[in-house]
């Protein structure tokens, strides 16, 4: 060895150096960063199921937020759509009564002008009798003189007692 | 008793005793003619609150009557 130029003292000092330099190493820097380096995967696991559950809720919650605003929206367009029919039917309901009502208006006024109608006629038929009634006493007053009226009362007098009885 | 005869001009007696038989009402009433050219033709007599028409306005009306029944 001491051929080759190799010092085995040294050698073996250097080695105790570095078994020394490797124990404390191993006690003191290596084992605490490599607990570190543990704890620190850990927590980072953790973190990352964390964020799973989280991303996981998360989507569940905007699952369900979707699904909301589509059963939102469906019952919306339901009660719109039953507020469509329920206007259509009470519009309907509305025409029909107005129309039954403008029926009966026109009904009425055509009763009115028809019992109107036949009042006047009843009227001018009265009218015109009177008139004709009128006619044929001043007719009778200007034709009978004294003696066609002593005529009429002497055939009066034939017939008084069929006339009486 | 009286009783008015109305006629459109004066009756004789013997017309109103022809008028008194034949009408039992008048029988034995006292009666007054009046003359009245408005019934033109015919008599009518008044006894008691009765009337009887038998004039030509009486007929007239009578029509007038019917007709209007009639419409």
């Amino acid at each position: 060895m001491e051929g080759l130029g190799i010092d085995i003292k040294l050698l073996i000092a250097q080695l105790i150096n570095f078994l020394l330099f490797f124990l404390i190493f191993k006690k003191y820097i290596a084992k605490p960063f490599s607990s570190f380096i543990k704890n620190e995967i850990k927590k980072d696991e953790e973190k990352e199921k964390l964020f799973a559950e989280i991303k996981k809720k998360e989507e569940a919650m905007i699952e369900e937020e979707k699904k909301l605003k589509a059963k939102m929206k469906r019952d919306l367009e339901e009660a719109i759509l039953k507020s469509k029919k329920e206007a259509k039917a009470y519009k309907e309901e509305l025409i029909a009564q107005a129309k039954k009502e403008a029926e009966e208006i026109v009904k009425k006024a055509k009763k009115q002008i028809e019992m109107e109608k036949k009042e006047l006629e009843k009227e001018t038929k009265k009218k015109v009798i009177d008139l004709a009634l009128i006619l044929v006493e001043k007719g009778l007053e200007n034709y009978l003189d004294e003696k066609t009226q002593k005529e009429i009362n002497k055939k009066m007098m034939e017939n008084l007692k069929k006339v009486i009885n | 008793m009286k009783a008015k005869i109305i006629s459109t001009y004066r009756l004789g007696k013997d017309q109103i005793e022809e008028i008194r038989k034949k009408i039992p009402l008048i029988k034995e009433a006292e009666i007054e003619n009046e003359v009245d050219k408005k019934i033109l033709g015919g008599i009518v007599i008044e006894v008691e609150g009765k009337i009887i028409d038998l004039s030509i306005l009486g007929k007239l009306k009578t029509f007038k009557k019917n007709l209007y029944e009639a419409i």
